[in-house]
């Protein structure tokens, strides 16, 4: 009696303890999908202080990391994009109050794949942002894509005749 | 010199309390034991009930210094006190004094060699790891720390109170010299049985093939617990033998107390109660007998079982997760650690083991030196009834060996067979004395090192220098131990309270912040699967199943398959009219197995996933349940492909059931969106563990040191051979 007892208590305490519900869940918060860049590929978009930044230049831009960095007299990016449709190119970028004192207003101008997209006049030092739509057929999903810029009048350099274009931000395609 | 004091008083103060305790155990139970058997007896029963009351103390968060000096004090009063009263206990048969001046040379000589290198400061691996990193953690709160997780905090740990007091006093190798303690006492108990029971020329020689053992030396004079399993084991056969003699039923009382603790001491210790308890019934066949036993063992095991049920919801954790689910051990990752442990790695042929175990060393962590070689000579103790008795209990106690194969997982199972080697060798006139002889001289450390493994884990010098702090501890515990070269670095850039993940264990005992290692919690295996997400799992295959326009109130993804891999889904999408249905506020998650990670599977991050963390078992399921019926015509699941797995989809019909509606499925993949490693490291950072401690050799070491700004992790420290970052 005794023996079965115990049995049957053992039996219940092992039974309570496997039935053990876990219940459901509500929703958890929902993250961001796109967080970042990784490395070791290009993509549409680049600014300046991506840790891969250096992988878009092609020439005449520095290679100092941070928020702006120099164009020089050819400055050229290359990028890729999975998906053309409605694609937007955009180029974020600053003329120097020290440059623009020696140049006056200067004319900036962008070509992708060697075809020129858009230009701008800046008639002051500050901030820019150059915004343009891609026509159809100008680049193809998953190819590379070269773009130029170009300013005018450039800034140089008395000592050495180097030339400073304008400083650039960021440059990309976006949709 | 004053450290070294605290150290020499945390010891001796535990092993007097231990010896105090005991005696007063005996005293009321009124064993007719002989003089010296009676010391011995006292301190290993009185550790196994002193290690219970100071794992009640660490229940309410009192285990402090003053706690134990007072407590203790009071308690060798009290035995003192008692004893005066006492008539003095007989001696034991004599020995042959020529044996016993070899004995005594033999055993002052390895005493001397273990003694300096248990008082050195600890360095071995699972000591200055998971042994005393519970006790420094332990001695940190005063008592046991629940929301700290790791299979080895959920171990039984009456080794561990017995640190834990000697800690408080003397720190690390106080530790260490109350486990010293246990392997000076083995010998002698097997010289008093040998004495007691008419063997006293095979116990003198099993007592020095014992303690001049290199594994046993290793282990005993490191912040181990295997020697005193061993020690206990031992004396719970020894007084089994004594109670068949005298019949005296308090013996059971005893035999029960240490059954009980061996079990506090180590899982793989719990055989000595059922052993017990198969004993008695053989030789007495009477329910009474077992009670007697049986009750202060289970008072000496329920506070483990009940500990682990009440924390965990496993009474027997970290083993047995998957008849006992809980959120803080992976069944599956269990059963990794499990079949890793009782792999021989590197051995190529059975016939190599015996090698490795007696002279090599290197591939079952540790020896038994050359003489074990011998050990088929044991079978000719058969012809005794205690040499039977003896070997089958030398079988026994090897069993846990099947589940570990390191050497001293042997260590309980090594007295008994000593011994029956010596009752074998016995008849032999000489034979005994020049093999105890031959033992001595090629255990002895140097003469070993001249032919085991470099690496095989002995004791291989004797630190005096290092044991009397001539040398100071930082310097020889950075020689010993690489990791502690950032020890500084850690302690100055990591805030109290906050967590380290590692997917390598670390010296804890020494760094004094909490390591959250891969493979021994939940918490960590999660770390380690989102960390490593980018490179082993990106979630890029897609599994659409598509389906006639249907209206339910849940939905949800049944694996109708069974397969050794874990099925895991990152992501599971309900579209309807081609587009995703939007995830609603209502909605509740559940899954099987391991439904309290359902939510990684709908919380839109690639780098977390859901997993049954378990074989794959059938009708595994992940599920939703929305808070209104909703019109839906596919399911997408985007996962690491489990190719074992057949998922079918099962919609809930108003009458509550649920219908398969469909187990077609169009695989893709797909590139996943950029900043997968961002998201990793948001995401362990989300699980509370702001710093990583990553060694070279580790999966995604390499891609963290050359893309740290795509981790957004920022290196705080190097130093041989890992790296210590803090993720911003």
């Amino acid at each position: 009696m005794l023996r079965r007892t115990l049995l049957v208590a053992i039996a219940e305490v092992l039974t309570v303890a496997c039935g053990r519900r876990v219940g459901s869940f509500p929703l958890p918060a929902q993250q961001s999908l796109s967080l970042g860049p990784d490395p070791g590929g290009l993509r549409g978009m680049v600014r300046m202080d991506d840790p891969d930044a250096d992988a878009f230049l092609v020439r005449d831009i520095g290679t100092q990391p941070g928020v702006f960095r120099w164009a020089f007299r050819y400055p050229e990016l290359r990028f890729r994009v999975k998906d053309v449709r409605n694609l937007k190119f955009a180029v974020e970028f600053a003329i120097p109050e020290v440059t623009f004192r020696v140049t006056g207003p200067v004319t900036v101008s962008c070509a992708v794949n060697g075809k020129t997209l858009a230009t701008m006049r800046c008639g002051h030092a500050g901030d820019y942002r150059l915004e343009h739509a891609v026509p159809q057929g100008l680049v193809e999903p998953r190819q590379p894509i070269r773009v130029t810029f170009d300013a005018n009048p450039r800034w140089v350099s008395p000592d050495d005749g180097a030339q400073l274009s304008f400083m650039l931000h960021s440059a990309g395609f976006t949709q | 010199m004053l450290e070294v004091l605290h150290i020499l008083f945390g010891a001796a103060f535990t092993v007097a309390v231990s010896t105090a305790v005991g005696t007063l155990l005996l005293r009321r139970l009124r064993l007719d034991l002989h003089r010296l058997e009676a010391a011995l007896f006292a301190f290993v029963a009185g550790s196994g009930l002193l290690s219970l009351v100071i794992a009640l103390l660490c229940v309410v968060h009192q285990a402090r210094r003053g706690v134990f000096l007072w407590g203790g004090m009071a308690v060798i009063a009290w035995a003192l006190w008692q004893e005066r009263e006492s008539p003095r206990r007989t001696a034991l048969l004599p020995a042959p004094a020529s044996w016993l001046v070899v004995f005594y040379v033999i055993f002052a000589a390895f005493f001397l060699a273990y003694f300096f290198n248990a008082l050195a400061p600890e360095v071995s691996p699972d000591g200055s790891g998971y042994h005393l990193g519970n006790v420094a953690r332990m001695w940190n709160r005063h008592g046991f720390v629940w929301d700290y997780h790791s299979i080895y905090s959920y171990l039984s740990q009456g080794t561990e109170m017995l640190f834990l007091m000697a800690f408080a006093f003397g720190r690390h190798s106080a530790a260490a010299l109350v486990h010293f303690a246990f392997l000076t006492t083995l010998p002698l108990l097997m010289v008093c049985y040998g004495r007691r029971f008419g063997l006293v020329r095979p116990s003198l020689f099993a007592a020095i093939l014992i303690y001049a053992s290199p594994v046993i030396g290793m282990d005993g004079v490191a912040a181990y617990t295997d020697v005193a399993v061993a020690t206990v084991i031992f004396a719970v056969f020894y007084a089994l033998q004594v109670w068949d003699d005298s019949r005296n039923p308090n013996y059971l009382i005893l035999i029960g107390l240490l059954a009980g603790s061996a079990y506090g001491i180590k899982y793989t210790a719990f055989l000595a109660f059922p052993v017990a308890v198969a004993f008695v019934w053989w030789k007495s066949g009477k329910l009474k007998g077992v009670l007697l036993l049986s009750i202060p063992a289970a008072l000496m095991i329920a506070p483990w079982i009940l500990r682990n049920w009440i924390w965990i919801g496993n009474p027997f954790a970290p083993f047995l997760n998957a008849w006992f689910p809980n959120p803080y051990y992976h069944a599956g990752m269990e059963k990794i650690y499990v079949d890793g442990l009782n792999q021989y790695v590197g051995i190529k042929h059975n016939w190599e083991i015996p090698l490795q175990l007696t002279m090599r060393g290197s591939l079952v962590t540790g020896l038994f030196g050359p003489v074990f070689l011998l050990a088929p000579f044991a079978l000719l103790g058969l012809r005794h009834r205690q040499g039977r008795r003896l070997l089958l209990a030398a079988v026994l106690f090897a069993l846990p060996t099947y589940f570990n194969t390191g050497a001293r997982f042997l260590i309980p199972s090594a007295p008994f067979l000593a011994l029956a080697m010596g009752l074998g060798l016995a008849d032999s006139p000489g034979v005994l004395a020049a093999v105890a002889l031959f033992h001595t001289v090629v255990c002895w450390p140097s003469v070993l090192t001249t032919y085991c493994d470099t690496w095989a884990w002995r004791v291989s010098s004797v630190p005096v220098e290092a044991a009397l702090r001539w040398e100071p501890e930082v310097p020889y515990i950075a020689r010993h131990l690489r990791d502690y070269a950032l020890k500084v670095p850690i302690e100055q850039n990591v805030p109290l309270g906050q967590k380290i993940f590692s997917f390598a264990g670390r010296p804890e005992a020494y760094i004094d912040r909490d390591i959250v290692v891969q493979y021994e919690s939940t918490l960590g295996n999660l770390a380690q699967d989102i960390l490593q997400a980018p490179a082993a799992h990106p979630p890029k295959h897609r599994q659409r199943f598509s389906f006639l326009p249907v209206s339910t109130r849940g939905v949800r993804v049944l694996n109708i398959a069974s397969a050794k891999s874990f099925w895991t889904v990152a992501e599971m999408r309900v579209w309807s009219q081609g587009r995703e249905l939007p995830r609603a506020v209502g909605w509740r998650v559940s899954a099987w197995p391991n439904g309290w990670e359902a939510p990684l599977a709908f919380d839109n991050s690639y780098a977390t996933r859901w997993s049954t963390w378990q074989a794959m078992p059938p009708r595994a399921r992940l599920q939703i349940d929305f808070a209104r019926a909703e019109r839906i015509d596919a399911v997408l699941l985007e996962c690491d492909p489990a190719w074992e797995a057949r998922v079918q989809v099962e919609v809930l019909t108003d009458t509550g059931r649920w219908a398969a509606i469909t187990d077609t499925v169009e695989q893709s993949t797909d590139d996943l969106p950029d900043g997968i490693r961002l998201a990793a490291t948001r995401d362990v950072k989300a699980l509370g563990i702001r710093y990583l401690w990553i060694n070279d050799s580790d999966f995604c070491a390499e891609d963290m040191k050359n893309y740290a700004k795509f981790w957004a992790i920022t290196q705080v420290a190097e130093g041989n051979g890992t790296r210590f970052y803090r993720i911003d």
